[in-house]
């Protein structure tokens, strides 16, 4: 009774939550490299929101447990990610003084925007594994 | 209509103090839970304005993040994940 009653409870919060504050940052980012930016500082985020659930002793241990070790599996595609947009930044601007050549950009745009794919649905997947474990 | 969370959550905090007087007892705990998830919602609102902002200023000025900007994720990445790291350790030694 109580766990359904929680659940109900919880559930009407949580479509509170979501109808008072829906940011998109991502949205809004126009280009992969804004794209690749916004995701490292969700990722922060959902680190710091994972640590809040993992102090939490209301939560039971194993879901802790699994929300804290998700955070952490997703840091070094993160760190892939924020390696490619420093590599394609650096690239850039050598082409705009000259020293690089197209091609070269166009291989680290790539690169890039294989990290932005590879990266998001990981800190996507923690996003709602977080609002599932949260009491 | 904006809603004001911190309100929201006292007024959550408040509720739960004065479940338990109540013939349903068990409400005080499901208010309780209510407050601390309204209060790290809006927590994390609250952090992603902050990112909006910033994107805001990146497509205005047509350009992505800045190097200090980079370098201000990555401390803020690995020291989370630091802490991260050790909650993991005590978590294990928790587990039944």
């Amino acid at each position: 009774m109580l766990n359904s009653t929680r659940a109900a409870a919880l559930f009407a919060l949580w479509l509170m939550l979501a109808g008072c504050g829906v940011f998109e940052p991502y949205r809004v980012a126009q280009t992969t490299e804004q794209r690749a930016g916004v995701l490292l500082g969700d990722f922060n985020i959902y680190q710091q929101a994972s640590l809040s659930v993992g102090q939490n002793a209301a939560v039971p241990v194993t879901i802790r447990l699994k929300v804290v070790q998700a955070a952490r599996a997703a840091k070094a595609p993160a760190d892939q990610l924020d390696a490619a947009l420093r590599e394609y930044q650096d690239i850039r601007v050598q082409i705009l003084t000259g020293q690089s050549a197209d091609e070269k950009l166009r291989a680290v745009s790539d690169n890039l925007e294989r990290w932005v794919v590879e990266a998001r649905p990981l800190i996507e997947d923690l996003g709602v594994l977080l609002r599932r474990a949260q009491p | 209509m904006k809603v004001d969370l911190n309100v929201v959550a006292d007024l959550l905090t408040t509720l739960s103090l004065v479940a338990p007087l109540t013939p349903a007892p068990q409400l005080a705990e499901v208010l309780a839970y209510g407050a601390q998830l309204v209060r790290l919602g809006e927590e994390a609102n609250a952090r992603r304005e902050v990112l909006l902002a910033q994107v805001n200023t990146w497509v205005k000025e047509k350009r992505g993040p800045t190097q200090a900007e980079l370098d201000l994720f990555k401390s803020d990445r690995d020291r989370l994940d630091l802490e991260l790291a050790t909650l993991e350790s005590q978590l294990k030694g928790l587990q039944p």
